[in-house]
């Protein structure tokens, strides 16, 4: 065999690796609001209203960034909303692109935080039926879960949305100004009979750790550090599911550790996880729909901010 | 195990590492043997044990049929043979659909039961590695094959892991020479061959595998959004719609399909195998005869040695013979794809275009020799008629709702004219539509150019890297974020 033909296709696939990793880490950390493309005639509007950055992961999406921006400037409150949710979103994710967050000034950063961050990666215990059946899923329990998770980290649910997303961006600027990361579209509800039946194939229980030394924990309390370190005020809410593979009592430590951290740091914490269970208003188990008749969400996080905007002058 | 997947590749590189490194034959045999079967028990867990069956059950029926003394007796194990193929075929892919079809008919007669559907799974490749012995036992019965006198041999045949899940349909006379060492002595010689992966074959076969995978993860599976959109509810779509959907599906669909026959054609390259051609250029066939010699190659040659020419063989003169014959066939190459009547249709239209393709040509045998057909501008018009008529088939290919098929077949043929929703589907799909010109670009290239693989392969290698580079690079930042199955896999 040549080693030099091997060795020009390895040299090949990695630096296709190298540009693949830079630039999809590259557009989140270049987000930019004032930023309008180089082919657009708005780049000359400068914005004096104070800035709320909401952050997290696919399932603060569909808060509507429109509507409470609507709503602010109708109530004349001089604050502008961005919803900078990114998909497969972790606080250790997050922390890539926390110096841009920070170089933008926001004075709130909203952080919907997701109880499925937290679950334990260490390998899962396979059933001899289970290693006879379906190999695959000793691979997967081998390499998928510790090897490819701190890869997957790095990498965005879709690198082709990504990529045009950057592309787009850097081109035309971000296509809705206040969604920029998630292609934003209306989805329809899914019926819940049709949930409950999604839930019920394939369904199973996960494991969810809490502790101190869990890299997604670390990750968020250095998040917390620094956003107080830059006189940002930050406020976390549980984001919203229907139904959760974490069981009743993981839920609870959940809480409990979200209560913790926000004595320890002094930040405003609002559980909104499981206040939607039962509505008509769910995409998928844990998505609710982008739609009209979906505001309740929204109107929550208003409430949030007008609350928060209230009780302390930010 | 996808082959755009990193498992395979994974998988691919350990193979080609142990073969390179021990190099005894004995153990390279057994290697690709076991790996092979390790590599559809890993897709298909437990359904492997069918494939261990039909390797048995065929290569000791190929040798009964060989040594037997009598016609009669050849022909019993013959039947044997064949009933074994089609009845695991038949048991696995076609039984609830033959019993949905009695149902359907109890309910037409008011008869109050219903007979209880099996919901077997369909193992992966069935259909593929079942065709291929099916090839073997059949040639051995004619008398034109001597059959493996090895069962290690014959199981390299049939379970070789690359073609196995979705071809091309490999040919016993074609493959089996390939895996003894001295070709042309292969009667007095039980040796098999030694691989040894050569410089050549080394940069074609990656050359080539990088070209599938950029056929299958840069084109196909960017294509395929826009034809979901199109064709999941084609109900009030313009007619201009569905075309644009039907040309993104056939685009699609050839680029999944010969994207997978690229890799495993490159990664049998590697090892040293010559693999045939599965696809040439389908999309400049000039009639619908000349397409069957594009597009999926390793099965219509398949249909036409074993089902049409038997078929027709004795009353070659006879019209109504060879319109039946070539409508059974065609029809019968539409259901291999799949139980469902929307396949039946498929293969009834190419049939019925072939037939009367066949039966033109017969009547006006000159046709061909005329001044127009052999001007460019003739030739051209040639093309895009046969592919007006290719790509309305791909409409039944896809839409298994018979309201939705017989609705954009029809928006296909009688065209409204109207364009203001196919502008709102274009401006929603920038994309797709952006990678089906530069598919119609690359293709065109291609067609005037040659064989690209090849000539790639012998670039030098510093442009050599650069062409793999420009092949890599957008599978890997327009990938979707998940591994898509190739549209032959239910197959």
């Amino acid at each position: 065999m040549n080693y030099k033909i091997l060795f020009s296709v390895l040299l090949t696939i990695t630096i296709v690796s190298v540009i693949f990793g830079t630039s999809m880490s590259f557009y989140i950390n270049i987000y930019d609001p004032e930023w309008y493309g180089l082919f657009s005639n708005n780049n000359s509007n400068e914005n004096l209203n104070k800035r709320i950055f909401l952050i997290g992961s696919s399932s603060v999406y569909p808060i509507n960034s429109t509507y409470v921006n609507h709503q602010f400037s109708l109530n004349k409150i001089n604050y502008e909303i961005f919803n900078l949710a990114d998909m497969s979103d972790s606080p250790k994710k997050r922390l890539q692109s926390l110096s841009n967050i920070i170089s933008n000034k926001p004075n709130i950063v909203i952080y919907g935080l997701n109880i499925h961050h937290f679950k334990n990666y260490s390998q899962n215990e396979i059933s001899f039926y289970d290693q006879i059946l379906y190999p695959k899923k000793i691979f997967t329990n081998l390499f998928d879960d510790s090897i490819q998770q701190s890869i997957r980290d790095s990498i965005p649910g879709s690198p082709k949305d990504r990529i045009i997303f950057t592309l787009k961006y850097l081109l035309f600027g971000p296509e809705p100004h206040h969604h920029p990361f998630i292609k934003f579209y209306e989805t329809s509800i899914t019926p819940m009979d049709e949930l409950e039946t999604g839930f019920n194939t394939d369904f199973k229980f996960q494991e969810y750790r809490f502790s101190e030394d869990h890299e997604q924990i670390i990750s968020l309390k250095k998040l917390i550090k620094e956003f107080k370190k830059n006189d940002i005020k930050l406020i976390i809410f549980s984001s919203p599911y229907q139904k959760t593979t974490a069981n009743e009592n993981d839920v609870k430590l959940f809480e409990k550790m979200l209560e913790k951290y926000s004595k320890q740091y002094d930040f405003p914490i609002y559980f909104l996880h499981e206040k939607y269970i039962g509505m008509n208003i769910w995409r998928d188990g844990i998505h609710v729909g982008i739609n009209k008749d979906t505001l309740i969400f929204t109107k929550d996080i208003l409430k949030i901010l007008l609350e928060e905007m209230n009780s302390n002058a930010v | 195990m996808l082959f755009n997947s990193l498992d395979f590749l994974v998988f691919f590189f350990i193979i080609l590492c142990l073969i390179a490194y021990f190099k005894y034959r004995q153990f390279q045999h057994l290697l690709i043997i076991f790996s092979s079967i390790f590599f559809l028990y890993y897709t298909d867990s437990y359904l492997v044990t069918l494939l261990i069956f039909t390797i048995l059950l065929h290569f000791y029926i190929g040798k009964a049929i060989y040594n037997s003394q009598t016609k009669f007796k050849k022909k019993i194990f013959f039947i044997i043979g064949i009933i074994g193929s089609v009845g695991i075929l038949g048991i696995f892919k076609y039984t609830d659909f033959v019993i949905t079809q009695f149902n359907v008919f109890g309910v037409m007669i008011n008869l109050n039961s219903e007979i209880p559907m099996l919901n077997l799974a369909l193992p992966i490749g069935i259909s593929f590695y079942t065709f291929q012995s099916m090839s073997y036992i059949i040639d051995i019965y004619r008398g034109s094959l001597k059959p493996s006198k090895t069962l290690k041999e014959y199981a390299f045949f049939v379970a070789f892991f690359l073609p196995l899940v979705a071809g091309p349909i490999l040919r016993a006379s074609n493959f089996l020479p390939q895996l003894r060492e001295k070709i042309n002595q292969q009667e007095t010689t039980q040796k098999l061959k030694l691989f040894v992966i050569n410089n050549q074959n080394l940069k074609f076969g990656i050359t080539l595998m990088a070209l599938g995978f950029f056929k299958k993860m840069f084109i196909a599976d960017n294509i395929g959004p826009l034809v979901n959109d199109i064709f999941s509810n084609p109900i009030g779509m313009e007619s201009f719609s569905i075309i644009i959907g039907t040309i993104a599906f056939g685009i699609q669909l050839y680029c999944d399909f010969s994207g997978y026959s690229d890799i495993a054609i490159g990664g049998a390259a590697i090892l040293g195998f010559k693999i045939p051609l599965n696809f040439n250029k389908p999309f400049f066939a000039t009639s619908p005869s000349d397409f069957w010699t594009r597009w999926h190659i390793s099965l219509s040659t398949w249909v036409r040695d074993y089902l049409y020419y038997p078929l027709v063989f004795k009353n070659r003169k006879s019209n109504s013979i060879v319109f039946i014959s070539l409508l059974i066939s065609m029809i019968l190459m539409g259901i291999w794809h799949g139980a469902s009547w929307n396949f039946l249709i498929w293969g009834g239209i190419h049939g019925l275009f072939l037939a009367c393709y066949t039966l033109l040509r017969k009547k006006y045998p000159n046709a061909s020799s005329n001044k127009f057909f052999k001007s460019k501008f003739g030739k051209i018009s040639s093309i895009l008629v046969t592919q007006y008529l290719i790509f309305f088939t791909f409409i039944a290919f896809w839409m298994r709702d018979f309201e939705h098929m017989i609705y954009a077949m029809k928006k296909y043929v009688f065209l409204d004219f109207a364009f203001e929703k196919t502008i709102d589907i274009m401006s929603a799909n920038e994309f797709p539509i952006l990678i089906i010109i530069l598919f119609v670009i690359l293709h065109i290239f291609s067609y005037k150019k040659g064989n690209i693989p090849e000539r790639i392969s012998k670039l030098k290698i510093h442009y050599w890297i650069g062409i793999l580079f420009m092949f890599f690079l957008p599978v890997a930042i327009f990938y979707l974020g998940s591994a898509r199955e190739f549209i032959y896999f239910q197959f």
